[in-house]
């Protein structure tokens, strides 16, 4: 029996140990919960004999019960806890009871949904239930297509393809007019703008579905995260009941965090290695997730390098089937000892379950990171997971607070449906799908003042047959779900397109000189043509990435809320933003290895943003005790930035921020605003928690060790003023007199 | 929030971008008409005289088409005629053929839609069995078709549905054009009722095209249709059999040029449809119309010459 306890202890006396350990964390087993009081009809009991299950899980049992009420669910298990079986079960029952109904299984991956089907297939095998089901995305054949709508019992498709294919609506009319089951499984990735772009879709589903008289159910599961509930409700726009305690066992996991900077000699990336290799060479399997591709294949070549009797592979997102269970078959056996991966793997896929994982830098919100955590542990058996930040205030906060991590119900899935770019595209598709009788084309939004808006651009036209559209392109064409609207850059290759980007999105990440970063690989982009609206790409291997410093301006527009607090007052509203770019760094395992000029004419845009307005005696306070207010503003801005998508998921790079110690009214102002024309609802999300954002960002300061500041605490990467003037002692001061 | 509505510039066709709005709003709310019907009487000559294939001839090309039997590929109908065997019907005592051979009589026996539904299943689109199908039509029953659109997408508007049909030995062409946004929706009407004394359809390009076209923006307006009980013979697909080599590219304006000898007078291209379309919006100026609706008549002129070239080249018995 290998012992995890052991393993750890005898990692100490390693000599690439020097204290990195910060704690563990021992996180107690659970037993399995069974419901043993739902029936089930002959045929679902031979499905369940034929996968080997006696019983359900309470939280399989609770949907499934209200799902047979004619509920809309929301199911937040973690993962590996048994949600597929519930859609199959809904959807067997239905099969089972009505001949004909239909059932439509939405997946934000490809590589899901071919997992999936064969599920649905095996169901079929073990039920002894008839039905057709099948995959109808971009590389289906059209007469495949064609058989599939016409024949298909369940489909399975991506929310892109559904865009395209809502127009065509008379050729779904049975499908449509049938569907029962709408299913949305890894919904929480349909969040951010894709997430907004998605809860318009299936708005415009569900206006052809009403046409049709059709009123399918929805089910939907997700991450753990606050907010479920209110997510699930605004992408689909349908009450639902959330079912969130699992049933489901798991063994006793260690959370092993590992400070990297304890060891500076060596870089984060290094040390993974380290440890993947101990792990491994004590016959723990182990895999490790990083952040890039580029990373993923230094750490195996450097453990391939320093280890030749040890098999260390890496994996990548596009793999074919094939090569997965080719992979999942040796893990099996034990041939491979260690895999680095991207988190290519993160998504639902199944390769089996392993001793330890390696979790090298964060991988951008909680639910990721237990995605990637929920690898580890085989039947019942203790398992490991190493986390190793990499330097950044966020990162590093989380090992000093784990209790975060540990509360997975800290984060909150975010999507905009006031984003104006945004809704009026998808308001175009939509009334060119089916012509519009009500101003109000979606029911549980007001569209009438962007109707209006349209109907004056020439878009739109009331003629007597309802409001139908007269532009001149096909708007599916034209909206992206992947963009805000607003102008855009085409990355290309040689001409190729790789992937098409908001405005705002190139001025950071694809400036020349940068190095844009697309499913794990990296390219270098060569130039930036604004007015082409062309990013110019080269695919390239390197080890060192770019920030671009930039400057900004903020003015209010309009104040939509405000409350007062304590010793200032919190507004939302929306801004006008103008961002500077001066130049970029290019770092290299934290360090800065070269720093570039850019020019590039300053970049404006309308969104939503939170800010607070100081009372003017903090400064004074501030100033009596000998602090810097300036800087003490600067690093609490920095500061509250860098911890803002822990409580609304996003990107970094989402949110901008901007602090003025005197602004235009003569107080102190501090801006969050979300980084998009048109805004995607961080604001907003981080008004309503402003105050428990304050209270960690407090934490986050005064726990970190340095002296007056770092990278871990009130540093920003992208800082145009190069971290100056900066009082690290002086925030922590202004945010407590502030609570 | 202010809202950056540079963003909708782009559900507008470049084309369109100036002056739309205003100019627009001026004139739309005086249109009393919403849709322009134009009739052409056009003298085919000697075209017109060209019957369609006669049911003796299907029938005999039946009979010697081998490939209607199941595990059949061109190959071993060449070696049938080797071994002297000519007809369906000389291996209506073989034992392996036997059954096929009865079943594909009473197929026969059946009538169109039977024979149609083994033709799909036997043959690709371009077999010239597929065509000769039209001995089933008298000409009267055939409807030339083919129409002009803001955009190759069914999501938007058709501008101009263009019909032919012979009737007393005359070919007549109807041109029905949308002049605004209701007006669309009266075209299609219109043209469901010209369908109702036709049986089939002659298009180029109209299986992948103008028929789904019409059929969307029907479905658009609910507006009920039965457009897939009409046979529709598309021309492409023989054209490309018919003249493999001949020439590279199948647009109607090169089939003219090299295989009808031809020549189009002052004739617009399919692509500045939308630009003379536009033109009138903005100006109300009939005039803008006319290079559209000549456009139509001459691509529905050419599928009507094309399908007699057709004939001329594949029923010569
Ligand atoms: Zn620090
Ligand atoms: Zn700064």
């Amino acid at each position: 029996m290998k012992n995890i306890e052991t393993l750890l202890n005898k990692l100490k006396k390693e000599n690439f140990y020097k204290n990195q350990i910060k704690e563990i964390i021992k996180i107690p087993d659970k037993k399995p919960e069974f419901d043993t009081n739902i029936n089930f009809s002959k045929n679902t009991l031979k499905y369940l004999k034929g996968l080997k299950i006696e019983n359900l899980y309470i939280h399989q049992a609770e949907a499934i019960k209200y799902i047979r009420d004619g509920k809309n669910t929301v199911i937040t298990t973690p993962t590996a806890s048994g949600k597929t079986l519930i859609f199959n079960i809904a959807i067997l029952e239905e099969l089972e009871k009505n001949f004909g109904v239909k059932g439509l299984f939405i997946y934000p991956a490809k590589a899901l949904a071919n997992d999936q089907l064969n599920g649905l297939n095996q169901m079929k095998k073990l039920s002894g239930i008839e039905f057709t089901a099948g995959i109808y995305d971009g590389d289906t054949p059209s007469d495949k297509k064609k058989y599939l709508r016409e024949n298909a019992d369940i489909i399975l498709t991506n929310p892109y393809e559904l865009h395209q294919i809502l127009s065509y609506h008379s050729k779904w009319k049975k499908f449509f007019k049938n569907l029962k089951y709408v299913v949305l499984d890894e919904a929480h990735r349909y969040r951010g703008i894709f997430g907004s772009n998605v809860a318009f879709v299936l708005r415009r589903l569900k206006r052809i579905l009403k046409y049709y008289n059709s009123n399918p159910l929805f089910i939907l599961s997700t991450a753990s995260l606050a907010n479920p509930l209110e997510f699930a409700e605004k992408l689909t726009g349908e009450k639902f009941i959330c079912v969130e305690n699992s049933g489901s066992p798991s063994g006793i996991k260690y959370l092993c965090l590992w400070d990297a900077s304890q060891l500076p000699e060596k870089s984060v990336h290094t040390q993974t290695k380290d440890i993947l290799l101990y792990t491994t060479k004590n016959s723990f399997q182990t895999l490790a997730f990083t952040t890039s591709r580029r990373l993923a294949e230094l750490i195996r070549m450097w453990a391939n390098k320093e280890e030749k009797n040890i098999e260390i592979l890496s994996y990548r997102a596009g793999y074919e089937p094939s090569i997965r269970r080719e992979i999942e078959k040796k893990l099996k056996e034990g041939i491979i000892k260690g895999l680095v991966s991207t988190n290519a793997l993160e998504l639902g896929i199944d390769i089996g379950q392993l001793d330890v994982i390696i979790i090298s830098g964060y991988p951008g919100t909680i639910s990721s990171f237990w995605q990637q955590a929920g690898r580890a542990g085989r039947k019942m058996q203790p398992s490991l997971i190493f986390f190793l930040p990499y330097e950044d205030a966020m990162q590093k906060y989380l090992i000093k607070n784990p209790e975060i991590l540990l509360n997975k119900k800290f984060e909150n899935a975010i999507i905009s449906l006031e984003n104006k770019n945004i809704l009026s595209g998808h308001l175009l598709c939509s009334i060119s799908e089916l012509p519009a009788i009500d101003k109000n084309i979606f029911s549980d939004i007001d569209t009438s003042e962007i109707l209006n808006i349209v109907i004056d651009k020439g878009l739109v036209k009331k003629t007597s047959h309802g409001f139908i559209y007269t532009g001149s392109e096909r708007p599916q064409n034209i909206v992206s779900l992947d963009n805000a609207g607003g102008k855009n850059i085409k990355i290309k290759i040689d001409g190729k397109l790789l992937e098409e980007i908001s405005i705002t999105r190139a001025y950071r990440e694809a400036h020349s000189g940068s190095i844009y970063l697309y499913n794990g690989e990296t390219y270098f982009i060569k130039e930036l043509d604004l007015n082409e609206g062309i990013a110019h790409a080269e695919k390239k291997d390197v080890d060192y990435f770019t920030e671009p410093l930039k400057n900004e301006e903020v003015k209010i527009t309009n104040i939509i809320k405000s409350k007062k607090f304590k010793s200032f007052e919190l507004f939302f509203g929306n801004v006008s933003v103008t961002e500077y770019y001066k130049g970029f760094k290019a770092k290299k395992y934290g360090e800065v290895i070269f720093y570039e000029d850019l020019q590039m004419p300053p970049l404006h845009f309308n969104t939503q943003s939170v800010w607070v307005k100081l009372d003017d005696e903090i400064k004074e306070n501030i100033e009596k005790l000998k602090l810097d207010f300036d800087g003490a503003l600067h690093a609490a801005e920095h500061a509250l930035i860098a911890l803002s998508p822990l409580f609304a998921m996003c990107d970094p790079n989402d949110l901008g921020g901007l602090s003025y110690p005197v602004y235009e009214d003569g107080s102190p102002f501090i801006f969050l605003y979300d980084a998009y024309e048109g805004g995607i609802g961080l604001s907003e999300k981080l008004y309503d928690i402003f105050y428990n954002l304050l209270s960690e960002t407090i934490e986050m300061v005064k726990k970190c060790e340095c002296e007056s500041g770092c990278p871990s605490c009130v540093y920003a990467h992208n800082c145009g003023n190069n971290n100056n003037p900066i009082d690290k002692a002086g925030a922590v001061v202004l945010m407590e007199k502030m609570k | 929030m202010d809202f950056d509505s540079d963003f909708l510039k782009k559900f507008h066709n470049p084309e369109n971008k100036k002056n739309h709005t205003e100019q627009n709003k001026k004139n739309i709310d005086t249109d009393k008409n919403k849709m322009l019907i134009n009739e052409f009487n056009i003298d085919l000559g000697e075209h017109l005289l060209h019957p369609l294939p006669d049911k003796d001839y299907f029938i005999s090309c039946y009979k010697k088409c081998f490939e209607l039997i199941y595990g059949v590929r061109e190959k071993k109908a060449k070696k049938f005629n080797e071994q002297n065997i000519k007809s369906l019907e000389d291996l209506s005592n073989d034992i392996k053929y036997s059954g096929f051979v009865k079943n594909l009589f009473k197929i026969l026996d059946d009538g169109f839609h039977e024979i149609k539904k083994i033709f799909g299943r036997r043959f690709s689109s371009s077999h010239k069995m597929a065509f000769l199908l039209l001995s089933f039509f008298k000409k009267e029953d055939l409807l030339f078709l083919d129409i002009e659109t803001m955009t190759l997408f069914p999501e938007t508007q058709i501008i101009t549905i263009g019909c032919g049909f012979f009737q007393n030995n005359n070919f007549k062409t109807i041109h029905l054009t949308a002049l605004n946004e209701e007006g669309e929706y009266e075209i299609l009407n219109e043209f469901k009722k010209l369908l109702e004394t036709k049986k089939a359809f002659v298009t180029f390009n109209g299986k992948s095209f103008d028929v789904p076209f019409i059929d969307m923006r029907m479905s658009y307006y609910n507006i009920e249709n039965n457009l897939n009980i009409y046979h529709n013979f598309d021309l492409l697909f023989f054209t490309k059999k018919a003249f493999k080599g001949l020439q590279k590219s199948f647009t109607l304006k090169e089939i003219d040029k090299n295989i009808l000898k031809k020549y189009r007078k002052n004739d617009i291209s399919g692509d500045d449809v939308f630009y003379y379309y536009n033109k009138y919006k903005i100006t109300k100026n009939m005039n803008f119309l006319k290079p559209i609706i000549n456009h139509n008549k001459e691509d529905i002129l050419s599928i009507a010459l094309l399908l007699h070239k057709l004939i001329s080249v594949w029923c010569k018995n």
